[in-house]
């Protein structure tokens, strides 16, 4: 079911007729940096607090020499069953680890990168080099409910169209569809 | 030939007009007041790529008001003023931006008069001093403003002083060190398009 519900969102957002995807995610609710607190959001080493987009607004800065920034993941809460993705506005320059230990290039530009909390309940970004600097601007996650899956309305007749003859072209050839989904995205995605 | 190009220059509507203005140009200086409001699409900068990445649009309203008095023909010598306000909610969601921009300074324009009102080149220079801010704390600051506008003003009436609507569109710099610790370099100014309301006399 999982893999159709997957199928459909892709389909549906090619088609133009609005992705169900988005229509069943919930972005978080907050600037998480700005509402940080030291019981929420634990830095060591070289990470330190900055002020972020705003003079007024809070970043942090990791590096150079080690660091580590944890943010506690804990408000997501994986309401509903849903799984949530956390994305971090950030760039510098060398890489950050997670807490799996999984490396993240730094883009020398901020972009939003797509990082993989696992189930530590924290955000952790860590460099471990003397060269590596990640400067932090946001911290944001969006929480996909995937039992929600459906067609969504309003749809362009075109797109029900296409949906429809790509389904029966799958059912004519007998595969089952097997796209990933969104909670298996690779770490080091960009948000769209 | 040039106070013949002067006479030419200096005319206002009707033929009567012209004449008078012909008099009045080594006799009596001419001013123009204008005020005027429109849209303004921010400057690119890092930092403002910075917040389109957090969701934040990149068009500011904006506000100017100028007044000019004739030197000698078309050159006439100003002061000027702006303001440039955004109130932007991010999409999807995220706290309002606030960005006050306060300006002024100095202009040299050239006026030319034509059959039915003015034709304006308008280069600027001034102090420009702006704060962005998320929760109604952000530091202020300040920069050279460089710049200059197009300005096409119809006449609406004949006597004088005379009242004028027109559009106008420029393009000022004012660019500042970053506005926080991790932000990027920025830029007060940008291109706009503002509707002019004019009399002179």
């Amino acid at each position: 079911m999982d893999d159709w519900c997957a199928l459909g969102s892709v389909l549906l957002a090619l088609a133009g007729c609005g992705s169900s995807y988005e229509r069943n995610s919930t972005p978080s609710k907050a600037r998480l940096l700005d509402a940080c607190e030291p019981s929420s959001c634990a830095i060591n080493g070289s990470a330190r607090s900055v002020s972020g987009i705003t003079s007024d607004s809070q970043g942090f800065v990791i590096g150079p020499g080690p660091g580590r920034l944890r943010i506690d993941t804990g408000e997501s809460g994986m309401q509903g069953g849903g799984s949530a993705m956390w994305f971090v506005l950030t760039e510098g320059r060398g890489s950050f680890q997670d807490a799996d230990e999984t490396n993240y290039e730094v883009p020398s530009q901020y972009a939003w990168i797509l990082v993989d909390v696992g189930r530590q309940g924290w955000l952790t970004l860590e460099t471990s080099d003397t060269h590596s600097v990640v400067r932090v601007a946001d911290v944001r996650y969006v929480i996909h409910h995937e039992d929600d899956c459906r067609i969504a309305r309003g749809g362009s007749a075109s797109g029900y169209v296409l949906l429809l003859a790509v389904l029966s072209w799958l059912l004519v050839k007998g595969r089952t569809p097997g796209l990933p989904r969104a909670r298996h995205s690779r770490p080091g995605s960009r948000l769209p | 030939m040039v106070p013949e190009l002067l006479l030419a220059l200096a005319p206002l509507g009707s033929g009567e007009e012209r004449g008078a203005g012909a008099m009045d140009l080594g006799s009596q200086r001419r001013w123009i007041a204008r005020t005027a409001m429109g849209i303004q699409s921010i400057a690119d900068s890092d930092h403002q790529r910075l917040l389109e990445l957090e969701g934040y649009g990149h068009y500011r309203a904006l506000w100017q008001g100028s007044f000019d008095r004739q030197l000698s023909g078309p050159c006439f010598v100003g002061v000027f003023g702006l303001v440039a306000l955004r109130e932007d909610t991010p999409n999807p969601w995220g706290p309002e931006l606030s960005e006050r921009i306060w300006g002024g300074g100095l202009q040299i324009p050239l006026h030319v008069f034509v059959e039915s009102g003015i034709l304006s080149i308008v280069p600027r220079v001034g102090f420009t001093s702006g704060v962005l801010s998320l929760y109604d704390e952000g530091a202020s600051s300040g920069a050279l403003l460089l710049g200059g506008e197009l300005v096409g003003v119809q006449s609406l009436t004949t006597a004088t002083p005379t009242v004028g609507l027109g559009v106008a569109l420029g393009i000022y710099y004012a660019p500042v060190p970053p506005p926080s610790e991790i932000g990027k370099s920025y830029d007060l100014g940008g291109a706009y398009l503002i509707v002019v309301g004019e009399i002179h006399g």
